[in-house]
């Protein structure tokens, strides 16, 4: 119940502070050319073909992995400062 | 130069707080939303005959609508006490099932038992006692009703003729007979209805503050009487800020939001939706019945709308006010909402900690300590499609939102023409790349390993996955330890 209810008092202290900015549900539209739209079908395409080559998908599934361990890394950089593990 | 690496530090690791937030946050559940549900009603003048059961209570069944205003009373006894007083009771059930197995039980709540004791005078037979009752009773379509009839000694009477009810117990134990109640009818009377066509309520309601963040539910209930209607009619709900309707425009119209809702048939109806209300402050709110022609539609098609008039059959002119809540407010109340979908969905109970007998020091700390996972997912999803949304770091969230899908898309597919001998002789092939990828991942994940029943799929998969896993450990395990790094620091030292 504690972790909840620090979670929910930062999400809704945060959205209600940031309420006037206006919301992102798509990329936009640049030259004419439909960023989420191409982006989207872009993935998709990749997925179709990861499916079929599995060593692909594994391969990615690592960088994935690798992705979020340095995405971590570096919010807790942010937050601790110099006393963060180097 | 320090400054300056320091500051891009800052940048990046803001932008990482960002980008990890993201990954958190991007865990699906869906939406919660909800709708405004209105109480609709038909009018019918009807009566209910019931008579001939021995049985003292009758089901009426479902579908029925509107107020019971009157019940009529035939009595066939010669020994019924005197003075006699009865109770009807309209029990209500949600179904069919109870209501056979439970007839004297009411199962629904808020609308259901109505009581009442009318002094019959005992002796001979009575006809037509007339009961008024002193607060007419609602009937509400979905429900199964049983009408219920007792003395109000508790004594029973019977449903049907006085010569074949005489079941133990069932009869007056003082006078040792029974009486009968061989005719009942019980009016549905629309004297408290209008029937006319008018509009009956409008929401939001009349010179009250909404409190919104967005919009605001607009709905209207009346009734459209089978003179009145004609196919193509509609109600019309347009509202504006007040000062709109002052404003010195060339088209006030253009600054009233308009809605609309089909009418397709006489009676009543009830009609609702939700609308953005932009501003805070006071709204103006127009509603009409309106109708529409052939002519008009005719106006519409030719361009030449503006000569359109739909008749209005009526309208009704009112205001409110909205009331944005502000951030406070809004954190106010969706905590307060969300603390009490965690207690009810919680599986232990708030009473191992609060209350004295219950209590169960265990559980009072599973409670207090151990988070959910259906209320902590439901909260990272609103974490996502709330702030992470907004601009300008929504892009970014998008973005990973794309990536981290799991949706696929067709392959592109390609044609070549190629001349086979002369200029005219050409042949077109067409290659589809998803024909081809899928058909190449499909032998090559069929290759048969030589002397056993395994693919090299089955075979080599296992040992690359070993590979990739054991890369991604000694990257963390190197960068984590700085094992193989030594020169790292010394490079930065020189920078600086």
């Amino acid at each position: 119940m504690i972790w909840y209810y620090l979670l929910l008092f930062f999400t809704t202290l945060l959205t209600a502070t940031f309420s006037w900015l206006p919301k992102i549900e798509t990329l936009p539209t640049v030259l004419g050319v439909d960023i989420d739209t191409q982006l989207s079908t872009g993935v998709g395409m990749f997925y179709t073909f990861a499916s079929a080559v599995w060593p692909v998908y594994d391969v990615f599934l690592g960088m994935l992995i690798l992705l979020t361990y340095y995405t971590i890394k570096m919010v807790l950089r942010f937050f601790l400062g110099h006393r963060a593990p180097q | 130069m320090t400054i300056s690496l320091s500051s891009a530090k800052k940048r990046l690791a803001i932008l990482t707080v960002e980008a990890s937030l993201i990954f958190f946050a991007v865990l699906g559940t869906p939406f919660f939303s909800h709708a405004a549900v209105l109480y609709s009603q038909t009018v019918k003048d009807t009566s209910f005959s019931v008579s001939g059961v021995t049985n003292r209570f009758q089901y009426l069944g479902t579908g029925l609508n509107g107020l019971v205003q009157t019940v009529i009373v035939n009595m066939s006894s010669t020994g019924l006490p005197s003075p006699l007083g009865i109770n009807f009771s309209f029990i209500c059930h949600n179904s069919s099932a109870h209501a056979l197995a439970n007839p004297a039980t009411a199962e629904c709540t808020g609308i259901g038992i109505e009581q009442g004791s009318p002094d019959l005078v005992s002796g001979g037979g009575q006809t037509d006692i007339t009961w008024t009752l002193s607060t007419p009773f609602p009937f509400d379509s979905a429900k199964f009703y049983v009408l219920y009839v007792e003395s109000s000694t508790n004594n029973k009477l019977m449903w049907g003729s006085a010569s074949d009810l005489y079941a133990a117990g069932d009869c007056f134990s003082t006078v040792n007979t029974c009486g009968a109640v061989t005719d009942l009818y019980f009016i549905i009377d629309d004297g408290f209805v209008d029937t006319s066509t008018h509009i009956q309520t409008v929401i939001p309601t009349p010179d009250t503050t909404v409190a919104t963040s967005s919009g605001a539910t607009f709905g209207v209930t009346g009734y459209v009487s089978d003179t009145d209607y004609e196919s193509g009619m509609y109600v019309q709900v347009k509202y504006a800020a007040y000062s709109a309707s002052q404003a010195s425009v060339a088209n006030p119209d253009s600054l009233f939001t308009v809605l609309t809702f089909p009418i397709t048939s006489s009676g009543g109806f009830s009609v609702s939706t939700t609308s953005p209300l932009i501003t805070a402050g006071l709204y103006t709110m127009q509603t009409q019945i309106r109708t529409g022609s052939w002519l008009n539609s005719t106006l519409n098609f030719l361009g030449f709308g503006q000569f359109a008039n739909d008749a209005i059959k009526t309208a009704t002119s009112t205001r409110f006010t909205a009331a944005h809540l502000g951030g406070f407010d809004i954190f106010m109340a969706s905590t307060t909402a969300a603390i009490e979908a965690y207690y009810a969905s919680s599986t232990v109970s708030m009473a191992a900690c609060t209350d004295w007998i219950s209590f169960a020091l265990l559980d009072c700390l599973n409670l207090i300590f151990v988070p959910q996972a259906q209320p902590i997912v439901a909260q990272l999803e609103a974490f996502k499609n709330g702030f992470l949304q907004y601009a300008p770091w929504g892009y970014l969230t998008r973005v990973v939102v794309i990536l981290s899908g799991s949706s696929t898309s067709t392959l592109p597919s390609f044609t070549a023409t190629i001349p086979l001998g002369s200029p005219d002789d050409l042949e077109t092939l067409t290659f589809d790349m998803g024909d081809m990828i899928a058909g190449g991942g499909a032998l090559l994940n069929s290759i048969p390993a030589r002397g056993s029943a395994l693919t090299i799929q089955d075979i080599l998969r296992p040992l690359i996955d070993l590979f990739i896993a054991l890369f991604v450990v000694i990257i963390i395990v190197r960068d984590l330890t700085g094992v193989g790094q030594r020169g790292r620091h010394n490079i930065g030292h020189m920078r600086e």
